[in-house]
């Protein structure tokens, strides 16, 4: 829900509650002091007629009256004021099929006048009062209506305008990318609390910008940093391997530093790579064959492909891509090498490049790990303990950087990587 | 063979002089851009191994002011930096080639060879070793003046080993001078004994000594002794 649904559904709630019991309120309030006014001029009408029971006795405006009940006469014994609503049938005379009960309001009065004991009624009919207090209720509720509509559509018209700036820096929010070089530009608005929303996010970007380029430029400087000491480790060695009075034993260990020191070359070698394609140090962009590139490499890997005798099928097109020649080759490489070592002994590779898609599929055993990681840096299969597991990782780098996309899938025992080049 | 090596890490430095002087050429080395300028000034170098990053200049401007001394010694450029960038400016300023550190011993000296090769004689040259020639321009071998057929692979493991001989080569080196340097599959070695087995045979077939020692599982060495 939203923000200004909820803040208005509760605005309206609320009032809603209050006009209801207000008009509730409004009615009895109304009824009462109608009914005071009604019953004063009740008991002034009772006071008159009491009075003519006094002094004018007998009476000539009513008919001789009746004796009290005996029931009456021991329930009421003193005087007696007793009020109340009541319903009189009503027909009007001369108009037929007029006939309808009405409200009247009665004022029954037991009074002991000249040593003789009455009973005085007198009642006023309510219909009038009841049809001010409708009147009144009604136009209230109207009024209420008209009032919580036009509060209702003020405060969403209002709270578009207000709220415009904040979804507009929402949408720019969610496409920001920390890896974009641009600043966020945020619409200006003039609440205070968007003012400081938009300064606290400018901050958070641009700490978020300059920590990832610090983080990247590390990287970068360390795996430059570390190819000085590696380059005089290996010559070291190499040259140590030259000198005749090594002992086999001696050789044996020596071999080993070296191995690992080529290992650790390598992955920095590689790491260098991805930090460079990271850094977008790859944008000369140019026209070239991606057919080319494929033969020249399938033939650098001859020998691997020999080796587990594989068939290699290729589907080429000549259609020209436009990127960097670095990045290409370090795909088309990475893409190759990934196949032929997943592969199995007399398994195939099929390479197909149509219009822009580049397609590499390859037999071989299951992945035994999510397909999710196989992007993802030194994920790499168990089995292989030479792969350094960066192979992949720099193909979904290049394709991020160049805009394109990498996908998996796997199938009747072939694994196969999709290039879509969006152009 | 004068050949000057600037670079400004000692260490390295006296690696290199140390595995190129038992080459038989005469090194000289430079630490600074300073050093560097004055020995360029002052002498002849028929090779200049450059290191591009130095404590107090850049090595790009070494390289276009010794191209403008003299034209033709022959400039290989060392970096750290294995960026696009580097490498196509330092070729375009009139560099020969270029080495991105970490580098193989044999595969620095390899360059030297082939750079004094291309400078001396044009390329004509062909190397001799023995009863082996090879020529490089048209990529052939022969063994007692006869033609012996070799792949691609087997040619230029016979001329790496040819520029190194005597040297243990480690099977790192063979296989990235081999392959690329981007090449990280173990299967390569195995490659490099077949085709280091093939290679023999070949040359055995001409009457040709097995010059080709294996070093324990370290790597091969070519030698006559």
């Amino acid at each position: 829900m939203k923000l200004i649904q909820k803040t208005s559904r509760t605005y309206l709630l609320l009032s809603a509650i209050i006009f209801i019991l207000s008009g509730v309120m409004l009615f009895f309030v109304l009824t009462s002091v109608m009914n005071n006014r009604l019953d004063e001029k009740l008991i002034y009408n009772k006071e008159v007629i009491a009075k003519r029971i006094k002094y004018d006795y007998p009476l000539t405006i009513f008919e001789e009256p009746e004796e009290l009940t005996a029931s009456e006469k021991l329930l009421y014994p003193n005087d007696t004021i007793i009020f109340k609503d009541t319903l009189i049938f009503h027909a009007l005379e001369g108009v037929e099929g007029v006939e309808e009960y009405e409200k009247y309001r009665q004022l029954t009065a037991y009074e002991t006048l000249q040593g003789k004991q009455y009973k005085i009624v007198t009642r006023n009919s309510l219909v009038r009062n009841q049809d001010f207090v409708s009147i009144i209720t009604l136009s209230t509720i109207i009024i209420i209506l008209l009032l919580l509509t036009g509060l209702l559509i003020l405060n969403t018209l209002i709270a578009k305008k207000i709220w415009k700036p904040f979804y507009m820096n929402l949408d720019r929010l969610k496409n920001f990318s920390i890896q974009d070089q641009n600043i966020i530009e945020l619409e200006p608005s003039n609440v205070e609390e968007f003012i400081e929303l938009n300064s606290s996010i400018k901050n958070l970007t641009q700490k978020l910008q300059s920590d990832f380029n610090n983080l990247k430029e590390f990287s970068e400087n360390a795996s430059h940093e570390m190819q000085t000491p590696l380059a005089i480790m290996q010559s070291k060695i190499e040259l140590l391997l030259q000198s005749t009075d090594v002992t086999k034993e001696q050789s044996k260990q020596l071999q080993s530093i070296y191995q690992a020191g080529q290992r650790l070359s390598k992955l920095n070698k590689t790491l260098l790579l991805l930090a460079k394609v990271e850094n977008q140090q790859f944008s000369t962009k140019e026209d070239m064959s991606l057919k080319e590139l494929i033969e020249r490499q399938l033939e650098n890997y001859e020998d691997f492909i020999t080796n587990k005798n594989l068939k290699v099928t290729t589907k080429l097109s000549d259609d020209n891509i436009i990127t960097n020649t670095v990045l290409a080759d370090t795909l088309i490489s990475n893409l190759l090498s990934n196949a032929i070592k997943h592969n199995i002994p007399n398994g195939t590779i099929e390479i197909i490049h149509v219009r822009d898609i580049l397609i590499f599929s390859n037999t071989g055993l299951p992945l035994d790990q999510d397909p999710e990681n196989l992007f993802s840096r030194f994920k790499k299969a168990s089995t292989l303990k030479d792969s350094l597991g960066l192979g992949l990782a720099i193909v979904k780098k290049i394709c991020e950087v160049n805009d394109w996309q990498a996908s998996y899938s796997y199938e009747d025992n072939t694994h196969q990587i999709s290039i879509l080049f969006r152009t | 063979m004068k050949i000057l090596i600037v670079e400004d890490e000692i260490e390295l430095l006296e690696t290199i002089v140390s595995y190129l002087q038992n080459e038989d050429f005469i090194c000289e080395k430079a630490s600074t851009f300073f050093e560097a300028e004055d020995k360029i000034i002052s002498f002849n170098y028929d090779i200049i191994i450059l290191d591009i990053t130095l404590p107090d200049g850049s090595g790009i401007d070494l390289l276009k002011f010794v191209k403008e001394k003299s034209s033709k010694t022959g400039v290989l450029i060392v970096s750290a930096k294995d960026s696009l960038d580097d490498k196509l400016k330092g070729l375009d300023l009139g560099a020969d080639d270029y080495i991105t550190k970490p580098f193989h011993l044999a595969e620095l000296n390899s360059r030297v060879n082939s750079l004094i090769r291309r400078q001396k004689f044009d390329g004509n040259d062909t190397i001799q070793f023995n009863e082996i020639e090879i020529d490089p321009d048209s990529k052939s071998v022969t063994i007692n003046n006869k033609p012996i057929e070799l792949t691609k692979k087997e040619y230029n493991l016979l001329l790496y080993f040819v520029t190194n001989k005597d040297k243990v080569l480690t099977k790192e080196s063979i296989a990235e001078h081999l392959w690329g340097d981007n090449i990280e599959m173990a299967d390569s070695f195995d490659f490099i004994y077949t085709h280091m087995g093939n290679l023999r045979k070949k040359m055995k077939k001409l009457g040709a000594p097995n010059y080709l020692q294996t070093m324990y599982g370290l790597g091969y060495k070519f030698t006559d002794s």
